[in-house]
């Protein structure tokens, strides 16, 4: 099981780990393979969220990801 | 097969992009300017804030983004825009003038911002090159205006000759025929949107309803609204007495750990004295919408017939369903939608009730609720209006995350009815469910029908059919809603529409009374 912790704290609301967070739940692989959790701010976003979203996949974080950098992350833990 | 169509505004929606990204940024940089109460003159770095790179990342050039951001700023002050040629400073005295707690938006709310716009081309066919000049050729023969011939050996569109009735692009055998037109034109159900002399996207304000659909839509974001955060905070920051009155959307729309009872928090700690649901407004509104449906259909069963008689009950609440309706369609709207106000005004009117002088900011998801305060009566009532996209952003320059706060007290002020209302189809359900209420034992089962239309294009379709009685049976309830699917579609919304959907379900489920009567009656 890969462990998805979507940032859903104020800054990375307003710019986009909300649609990270729909991508993942409209897909049926994803959901079959990562245990996705909404958590508070991970404190990794920046005084002007400069760094959102924020997202940490198995621990490790990734900062100012986008929608396709996300899926190609989780689909490379899914052929390990 | 492809996907199924979408409607202009949807192709965007829920995707997160560069344009969303400037907006809520510049949203966030002038909201922390007067947080912080920084110097007018700061104003002038914004933009270098918001683009901060040496080369173009969006545009020809970055002098070209810094000056659309510009704009930006000026319609987050609250300011009017700076037309081409008037280019000046945006620090002038504008912006003195706007760091104030009185009302100082004028009209109009939804503006063009002429630097941004790329003039897209105008609705048309054209062929693409997936035209293989096939031997068929089906569409020459087709066009009923002879537009298309073969030249060069591929299909071609004489534009003067079109008139766009699509049948090549029905035939073409590769689909080489494409539609094209301009997102922010298309989105406008009223069809305010033209061009003007230079081919720039042009609002004429006698068509326009405020809607915001165009903002949303408009992939260059070249179309901004005014926005009032600056006279707000100001006015918070000045200790004089604000309150809140939230519209019933506001679930999920700051994430899913956003409870109800954490934003309450969260209002609270950013300085409003107390806040209110909109849904209590609608609870009223739905009271009173529904007497007058049991006044209706008392008259319905001894009709003598006059001209002017009121058919049905058309809602009130959408701001830009009711412009367009008077505006179109006067006589039908005159006589068949109802005179209360919106919610807004409604909850506004017990706030101030209670204390005269005190500031009220409605929160929604709605930019024609900016509009409708130039109505004389309303403006007494509601000082300010703020979208949720606008308040993430006053909350960023709080430094306050209701996520982070503890639940204090939860919000508990409507029934579940007016909790439904920003789901299209839950304002035509609330009043007949309250109207089954009022109706005597003998007739609560009677039949009321009712249909409701959202998006202005398809309010407007919806209009004509009434006025050419097409409908059978006639419905007796009629609702309108500017927006797709309704409140929780409103361009000042940021949750997907299916997580909203569901937050606001359950969030009337959770309210203690059904009925706006029970609740109203409790009080
Ligand atoms: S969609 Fe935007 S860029 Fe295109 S014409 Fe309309 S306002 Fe201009
Ligand atoms: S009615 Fe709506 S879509 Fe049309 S111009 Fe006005 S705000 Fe834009
Ligand atoms: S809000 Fe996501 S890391 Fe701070």
């Amino acid at each position: 099981m890969i462990k998805i912790e979507i940032c859903c704290g104020l800054n990375c609301l307003a710019h986009g780990g909300q649609e990270l967070l729909d991508i993942l739940e409209n897909n049926e692989k994803y959901k079959k393979n990562c245990e996705i959790k909404c958590v508070n701010c991970l404190n990794e976003c920046g005084d002007t969220a400069e760094n959102s979203p924020v997202i940490k996949i198995n621990d490790k974080i990734y900062k100012k990801i986008t929608a396709d950098c996300m899926m190609n992350l989780i689909e490379n833990f899914i052929s390990k | 097969m492809g996907k199924k169509d979408l409607n202009i505004f949807e192709k965007m929606r829920g995707i997160y992009t560069p344009v969303t990204e400037i907006r809520r940024k510049v949203l966030a940089a002038v909201a922390r300017m007067i947080v912080e109460d920084q110097p007018p003159r700061n104003i002038e770095y914004i933009p270098y804030q918001i683009i901060d790179k040496d080369i173009p990342t969006y545009r020809e050039s970055v002098f070209k983004e810094r000056a659309i951001v510009r704009e930006r700023i000026r319609l987050a002050f609250g300011m009017e825009l700076k037309e081409f040629g008037a280019h000046g400073p945006i620090h002038d005295d504008d912006v003195i003038n706007t760091i104030t707690d009185s009302k100082i938006l004028k009209r109009p709310i939804v503006n063009v911002i002429k630097a941004g716009c790329e003039r897209c081309p105008e609705h048309s066919f054209i062929v693409t090159d997936l035209c293989r000049g096939c031997i068929a050729h089906p569409c020459t023969s087709v066009c009923p205006k002879n537009a298309v011939s073969i030249q060069k050996g591929k299909s071609f569109i004489d534009q003067s000759k079109c008139i766009r009735c699509g049948r090549c692009a029905q035939v073409c055998p590769y689909n080489a025929i494409a539609y094209r037109e301009r997102p922010c034109a298309a989105a406008c159900g009223v069809k305010a949107i033209t061009s003007d002399d230079y081919g720039f996207a042009d609002i004429n304000y006698n068509l326009c309803v405020s809607c915001g659909m165009c903002i949303v839509s408009c992939p260059f974001g070249a179309i901004g609204e005014k926005s009032e955060i600056v006279q707000i905070i100001t006015a918070i920051k000045k200790g004089k007495r604000v309150y809140a009155e939230i519209a019933p959307a506001f679930i999920n729309q700051f994430g899913p750990l956003a409870t109800p009872a954490k934003i309450h928090s969260a209002l609270l700690k950013m300085g409003f004295l107390d806040i209110k649901e909109v849904a209590l407004g609608a609870d009223k509104v739905v009271l009173k919408e529904a007497e007058e449906l049991v006044k209706l259909i008392k008259q319905k069963k001894e009709p003598h017939i006059s001209k002017d008689q009121r058919n049905f009950i058309g809602t009130s609440c959408c701001t830009s369903w009711k412009m367009c309706a008077d505006h179109h369609f006067p006589n039908l709207a005159k006589n068949n939608i109802s005179e209360s106000f919106a919610p807004m005004v409604e909850t506004a009117r017990v706030i101030k009730n209670k204390d005269p002088e005190g500031i009220v900011v409605f929160i929604g998801p709605c930019i024609a609720k900016k509009e409708e305060c130039f109505i004389p009566e309303v403006k007494s009532l509601v000082d300010f209006v703020m979208t949720f996209e606008e308040l993430v952003a006053v909350f960023q320059a709080f430094d306050i995350d209701p996520v982070d706060l503890t639940e204090e007290e939860s919000i508990n002020d409507a029934s579940s009815i007016g909790r439904n209302f920003p789901v299209a189809g839950g304002v035509a359900q609330a009043i007949i469910q309250q109207t089954r209420a009022l109706l005597p034992e003998s007739e609560k089962n009677c039949d009321i029908t009712h249909i409701n239309a959202d998006t202005l294009a398809e309010c407007l379709k919806m209009l004509k059919k009434l006025k050419s009685e097409k409908y059978d049976p006639k419905p007796l309830v009629v609702e309108g809603m500017a927006c797709p699917f309704g409140c929780i579609g409103g361009p000042g919304s940021l949750s997907s529409l299916n997580r909203a959907k569901i937050a606001v379900k359950k969030f009337a489920e959770e309210a203690e009374n059904t009925l706006p009567s029970e609740y109203l009656k409790k009080k």
